[in-house]
């Protein structure tokens, strides 16, 4: 808990994470409210797409900044290193509580956005709300540790930069390339198109074997990175 | 007891600083000064005895074991690495509980170096010379037995810069192991019982004979250390020469003081003209502080 302490106060006092939380909120919820005004028929289907094609991307982004302290990995806990904290439990909390950070509040606006944009070819408002809530947390979680992997890689914000880009570009398409982003994944679990034709429950299989392979390897990474 | 044994370093950002071979030992119960600037590689020992280094060859043992933070050591860097989200007194309690000490009151701590109103500042807000009071305080009140210090003297308020060679003496008459590393040689001679001297990597000399190699200089005075092939000719030219006050020279170094710093780099630069020789290296210290 000690060493949890860190990456939580940063994630806390970090402007540039509350004005991404509000930023990426707002947008969101704003096209959900549009798509309600305007009564669309696939309403939450359209919302969703601006959520996780622009807002969980960018709003993981700054979590996993703030909560490194805009550092590297490695370099993000070795304050408490040098204090006598083993390098890997220090690694292996900040990952942990970027992804958790990450996943709650990628999956609490996914089902405000599911539930304010419903409309009337949408499934139950209940359901899409909680399925959203589920994919969402697990998709936030996974970005948060792919985006780990590029702070264990590169110490400046170059790492975490680099791996947004090669989302953004793999990840749109849905070829071999896409299968190893979270963007493809939680394009096609709400509903988008598939990569490489794989089923929703297969994409659901992928983002946590992503989210639990990048976890892994950019703490085991960071532990044994000289500071 | 600290061992490195043929050590060899070589910095991975530029400028490109290499240390070594090198090999020596450093005794529980003493205070060692590594004297030299950061191109002569002190800094960069001091981070390999911190285990922040990788030796490309050879071995750094602390207690018969490899480097690593804790319990057994304490290392403070030129910029102090500290969490600046965390309140000061806060940062010293998680201190000692990651390092497995028994909890003290951050006020009696911070005390030890004059600094008790930082408790319940935020790490984040200090000045560069505050955080590295924070910094020294954690390692000095710590119970960690090899302490490792860069330039500990450096951007300090005047007052404090007695109280850390009051804390750092009271921790090596304790039994613990302090490493210093410092440019001047008037914080080496304030500071370690051992001085070893660094030149472009080399260890070049190792003395305990403070009042040889960093005499005192007198507030306002200089200190001129030299290094030269042609050293006993110079030698024979400065000594005797009432424009410094010592003169004291052994192999390629010289090193002398006195009382008019423009004066004596006159007199050097004479008698170099005079005795015909070429200077490898010429360092000129005056004193910085009037504590």
């Amino acid at each position: 808990m000690s060493l949890a302490a860190l990456p939580l106060l940063r994630l806390g006092r970090s402007r540039q994470a509350w004005l991404a939380l509000s930023g990426c909120s707002g947008l969101a919820l704003a096209s959900a409210l549009f798509q309600r005004r305007h009564a669309a028929v696939h309403g939450a289907d359209r919302a969703l797409d601006l959520y996780a094609s622009i807002a969980v991307p960018l709003l993981v982004y700054a979590l996993v900044a703030a909560a490194l302290g805009h550092d590297g990995l490695a370099r993000s806990g070795r304050s408490l290193v040098r204090l006598g904290a083993r390098p890997a439990r220090a690694a292996w909390t900040t990952v942990l509580v970027a992804m958790l950070a990450s996943g709650l509040v990628c999956g609490v606006l996914g089902a405000a956005t599911a539930a304010c944009a419903h409309g009337s070819g949408d499934p139950p408002v209940v359901r899409d709300a909680l399925e959203t809530l589920a994919f969402g947390a697990l998709a936030g979680a996974a970005y948060a540790s792919y985006f780990l992997v590029g702070a264990a890689l590169v110490a400046s914000f170059w790492g975490r930069a680099l791996l947004l880009l090669v989302d953004w570009m793999l990840g749109s398409t849905d070829g071999i390339g896409a299968l190893l982003t979270p963007r493809a994944h939680l394009r096609n679990l709400l509903g988008g198109d598939a990569p490489l034709d794989t089923t929703p429950w297969q994409s659901l299989v992928m983002l946590a074997l992503l989210a639990v392979i990048f976890a892994t390897w950019s703490a085991r990474r960071a532990a044994r990175a000289r500071l | 007891m600290i061992e490195v044994a043929d050590l060899l370093l070589r910095s991975s950002s530029r400028p490109r600083v290499e240390v070594g071979p090198v090999s020596f030992s450093l005794a529980p119960g003493a205070s060692y000064a590594l004297v030299g600037t950061a191109a002569d590689g002190v800094d960069l020992l001091l981070e390999a005895l911190a285990g922040e280094v990788a030796p490309r060859r050879g071995s750094v043992k602390i207690a018969e074991g490899p480097p690593g933070p804790g319990r057994a050591l304490a290392y403070v860097a030129h910029v102090p690495c500290l969490p600046e989200v965390f309140r000061v007194d806060a940062y010293l309690r998680l201190a000692s509980r990651l390092r497995g000490e028994p909890p003290a009151l951050p006020e009696d701590r911070l005390a030890v170096l004059g600094v008790a109103p930082l408790a319940r500042r935020r790490i984040g807000g200090l000045s560069q010379e505050e955080a590295r009071a924070v910094a020294l305080v954690e390692a000095l009140t710590s119970q960690a037995s090899v302490l490792l210090l860069a330039e500990p003297l450096v951007d300090l308020d005047p007052r404090a810069v007695g109280r850390v060679a009051a804390a750092l003496q009271a921790r090596v008459e304790a039994g613990a192991t302090a490493v210093v590393s410092t440019a001047s040689l008037e914080d080496a001679s304030a500071l370690g019982h051992d001085l070893l001297y660094f030149d472009r990597g080399k260890l070049a000399r190792r003395t305990s004979d403070k009042e040889a190699w960093a005499p005192p200089m007198g507030p306002r005075g200089a200190r001129l250390f030299i290094r030269s092939e042609g050293a006993r000719f110079l030698l024979a030219e400065l000594a005797g020469n009432p424009t410094f006050d010592q003169v004291h020279g052994e192999g390629a170094d010289l090193v002398v003081t006195g009382k008019d710093p423009v004066a004596m780099a006159a007199a050097v630069a004479a008698a170099t003209r005079q005795a015909n020789v070429e200077l490898d290296l010429l360092r000129f210290e005056q004193p910085e502080r009037d504590a």
